[in-house]
């Protein structure tokens, strides 16, 4: 696989990625040959357009045929951990509004609770739940603005 | 994913610092502030109530009156917020202490707190 085919496949610095010769699963940030992807743009593109051949060997997870470290499901792969939102959520239940931000706080917690499952579709569903109320609480805070003018004025 | 953008948490930060030295200049029982919209419908305290109060006091020292204001806030949400803060800056997030701050468990706990804490307030 080369640089722009991880990029391509949303890799990310803290998505765990594994090759021939590594002991364990590493978040990609930690291999050196893997620097190139999440510096900024202009060095991407160059390496797009010459690869790199230390980028060359590196197999993806879901790719790679041998034998998985144990501890990992063989053949599974492994996205970084859809956000969930719980710092602003609390936020958003302490400054804005109560039901919205509770709803998307439960939805928050059931992201790591899937991701870490191994569910990482579900967690992904659970995230943009939590993101859908978290909208909706901030709507309702600032649509709450206003009247809360008039009865300054009135 | 609208809410995924990095500058928009970025925008959101800067607009909370901003809104903390706000309160910390303008004294919020004096000046008028934007009030609970929990408050305004329902007439009963929201679990955040108390808490612009509570930051002006505690951003000029006054621990106890914070505290009298929004013991919660103070003693859970805080420390909660701080402690995942610090867990998102130094990238953290899948080691024990970020596993630990976003457990199933640790949020659900600190829903049941919150809501716990909503109900005796106003009893």
């Amino acid at each position: 696989m080369t640089i722009d085919q991880l990029r391509d496949h949303g890799v990310r610095p803290e998505t765990l990625v594994w090759h021939e010769g590594l002991p364990t699963w590493t978040p990609a940030s930690q291999l050196p040959e893997l620097d190139s992807l999440f510096c900024d743009r202009e060095i991407v593109t160059e390496v797009a357009v010459s690869p790199e051949p230390e980028a060359t060997p590196l197999a993806a997870a879901d790719r790679s045929p041998k034998p998985q470290p144990a501890g990992e499901p063989a053949g599974s792969k492994v996205p970084p951990m859809p956000p969930s939102y719980l710092a602003w959520s609390i936020v958003a239940m302490i400054f804005c509004c109560l039901i919205p931000a509770v709803i998307s706080l439960i939805y928050s917690s059931q992201v790591s609770a899937k991701y870490y499952a191994g569910d990482f579709s579900g967690a992904e569903k659970y995230s943009s739940r939590a993101e859908i109320w978290l909208i909706v609480s901030i709507t309702f805070g600032l649509v709450a603005l206003p009247f809360w003018l008039l009865t300054v004025m009135f | 994913m609208i809410l995924r953008n990095k500058w928009l948490s970025v925008g959101a930060l800067i607009a909370l610092a901003a809104a903390i030295i706000v309160l910390g200049l303008f004294d919020p029982s004096t000046t008028p502030f934007p009030r609970c919209p929990f408050k305004m419908l329902t007439g009963f305290d929201c679990p955040g109530c108390g808490s612009q109060r509570a930051i002006h006091a505690l951003i000029h020292g006054h621990l106890l009156q914070a505290l009298r204001l929004n013991a919660f806030l103070i003693c859970v949400a805080l420390p909660y917020l701080l402690l995942i803060g610090l867990c998102n800056l130094t990238g953290s997030r899948h080691r024990s202490l970020g596993r630990a701050l976003y457990h199933q468990w640790t949020i659900l706990s600190f829903l049941f707190a919150a809501l716990l804490w909503t109900l005796l307030r106003n009893l």
